[in-house]
């Protein structure tokens, strides 16, 4: 693990967010500051509807904040033009979703190559290497099935090995484990900590799983749109994970 | 990004057929239908198109279409004969007149006398005895299509008898002749034997056939006939779009034509648009993901047109194929006539690939209003 004293990667400063207007209007985020450090697994935890996905779709470059500042990867994204900010996800920011969303009509080896496609790599090459990615997750002979044609648990590690091969500065994942058992569940985070926690890049998870709090740097608890809480873990026992 | 478009909408294979199967059908009755239309159309100046040799026709001015009959004096062919340009000038006799069979039965023909001398207007092909045979006493030469009219059942054969005008005929040729609008046994014989099988008349002629002289201009040499003459002079093509025209304007030909063609059209569009939005629709969360990767909306626009643009060629190329087929059918095994100029395939796939497009935009409306936050929330 890195040490939280060097540049953050991503920089949340009194960011809000609101859903609709007047009498239906709904607060998602009150003012959450928030500083992740490459090298870092973060998790945010917190009840539903507490402002989590909201978050991590802010700092994906997704969603926009109505007020307040993100900065991630040297990117304030509150001022970045909407083109600007596509590529930008293009070549920074990796997804795992918690219901996969893999491209059922897609082989395996094409999902994983998207990325790559999106940021002008032949098709070829990309999927060449997809290939060896996929060798990597321990998928090396399902490059050729549809999603449809894998268990929930080799679908998320595609899903992770899609969201890492363009080698992203930060991967954001929405409640990776929730729909998997318990030894699925650990061997995804095993793989998220080897392939996304790097010396320039972090992991940020939301989750409600707390089986997998021990792979964490730090756990961040959200309530009510606001951070209440901010755990830094062991570094020792997350190391040993590696 | 197109591989990826088109991997999407290939490997789903239920709708992707369910999209070529919709602008096939659009395609097949558009398409189908104008070629009905226009084979129709062809029928109506098929006498006008069978008569190879001459260039020129020469009528009386108030003649609005080839089966209008105004009859010009002998005179008229010496008339058009004296203009400049003018190679040759022949009588052509047209009539319609009643055969008597000797079964009792009696049957509408078509009348038709060419010059004794030049035989111009003469069948060009022949299926059983020859032209020349026509200097016989008597001599007719019926159309194939008016044999099995004229004589149920019976295979093609010269040496048949029937009456016109009481006065004995013989059939001493079968020909193959263009269909006629009416549907009517044609009887092609010399101009004197024409003339002598209808009622004495004061003028006999129905047109003058001519053609130009080598290097002049058949429409130069049209409007100098109808300056020096008075007549109606007219090159093939214009008397054939004029009688085209005649039955444009004067029958409901069209606008039947018309609304089956638009309800064709509407029926394929509705099918295929549907098809092709719902199609846009079960994919958009995989639009959304690849909005929130990254995906311009530009890429995914044209990912959409892409998709669009090969289901509206496979469908436009099996619609046409399948028309194609219909037409041959209808051609061969009924008393329709289709035909397709250029004109049709250009209008269809105009038609079709509007269609497409108006689909294609209908379904990126969705896309680019979609909102790839929304990923996360499902």
């Amino acid at each position: 693990m890195i040490s939280p004293r060097t540049q953050p990667l991503v920089t949340c400063r009194r960011v809000t967010r609101q859903y609709g207007t007047g009498e239906r209007a709904t607060v998602a985020l009150r003012g959450a500051d928030l500083d992740i450090h490459p090298g870092e697994l973060t998790l945010l935890v917190g009840p539903s509807g507490c402002g989590k996905t909201t978050l991590i779709s802010i700092i994906a470059g997704i969603l926009k904040p109505t007020s307040g500042d993100v900065e991630v990867a040297e990117e304030n994204l509150v001022t970045l033009p909407e083109r600007s900010k596509a590529l930008f996800r293009a070549k920074n920011v990796g997804i795992v979703f918690q219901h996969f969303h893999l491209i059922p009509t897609l082989t395996a080896a094409e999902n994983v190559a998207v990325p790559l496609i999106i940021n002008r790599c032949s098709q070829r090459e990309a999927v060449a290497r997809a290939r060896d990615l996929l060798d990597e997750v321990g998928l090396g002979n399902r490059g050729g099935a549809f999603p449809g044609e894998l268990s929930g648990g080799q679908q998320q590690r595609l899903s992770i090995a899609r969201a890492i091969i363009h080698e992203p500065r930060i991967v954001v994942c929405d409640e990776p484990t929730s729909a998997l058992d318990q030894q699925t569940g650990r061997q995804v985070m095993q793989l998220l900590r080897r392939h996304a926690v790097r010396e320039n890049r972090a992991l940020l998870v939301v989750t409600h799983d707390q089986r997998i709090f021990e792979f964490a740097d730090r756990v961040v608890h959200l309530e009510d749109g606001r951070i209440v809480r901010d755990e830094r873990l062991s570094s020792q026992s997350s190391a040993e994970l590696n | 990004m197109f591989a990826i478009a088109l991997k999407m909408l290939t490997r789903n294979r239920g709708k992707y057929l369910a999209i070529i199967a919709g602008v096939a059908f659009a395609s097949l009755l558009i398409s189908l239908q104008c070629s009905i239309f226009c084979g129709l159309m062809r029928l109506t100046s098929s006498q006008i198109r069978d008569i190879k040799d001459a260039q020129i026709w020469v009528m009386d001015p108030n003649i609005q279409f080839v089966a209008d009959f105004r009859p010009l004096s002998a005179n008229a062919v010496y008339q058009v004969q004296g203009v400049k340009g003018v190679e040759w000038a022949v009588p052509f006799y047209k009539w319609i007149t009643q055969a008597h069979m000797r079964t009792g039965t009696v049957q509408d023909v078509i009348l038709l006398g060419f010059d004794d001398a030049t035989l111009v207007g003469s069948p060009r092909e022949m299926i059983l005895g020859s032209v020349d045979d026509l200097r016989r006493p008597d001599a007719v030469v019926v159309d194939e299509v008016g044999f099995e009219i004229l004589w149920p059942g019976e295979q093609v054969a010269v040496g048949k008898v029937f009456e016109l005008n009481e006065r004995r005929a013989e059939v001493v040729g079968i020909c193959r002749a263009s269909k006629t609008f009416r549907t009517l046994p044609i009887v092609y014989t010399r101009y004197s034997q024409a003339t002598a099988y209808v009622p004495p008349q004061r003028k006999l002629t129905s047109y003058v056939l001519a053609d130009v002289e080598n290097g002049a201009d058949p429409t130069e040499v049209c409007r100098r006939i109808q300056s020096q003459t008075g007549l109606l002079a007219l090159t093939k093509e214009q008397f054939t779009w004029k009688t085209m025209m005649f039955y444009v304007n004067n029958t409901g030909i069209v606008a039947n034509f018309g609304i089956t063609v638009l309800l064709g059209a509407v029926i394929g569009c509705a099918v295929t648009a549907h098809t092709f939005y719902s199609f846009t629709l079960n994919n958009l969360p995989q639009f959304g993901t690849l909005k929130a990767m990254g995906v311009r909306n530009g890429r995914l626009l044209s990912m959409i047109f892409s998709q669009g643009l090969l289901a509206g060629t496979v469908g436009f190329g099996i619609g046409l194929g399948q028309a194609t087929f219909l037409c041959e059918w209808i051609n061969r095994k009924s008393h329709l006539i289709s035909y397709t100029p250029w004109q049709v395939l250009v209008g269809t796939a105009i038609a079709v690939f509007t269609m497409v497009l108006a689909a294609s935009l209908l379904s990126a409306q969705r896309v680019l209003r979609l909102e790839p936050a929304l990923v996360f929330h499902d």
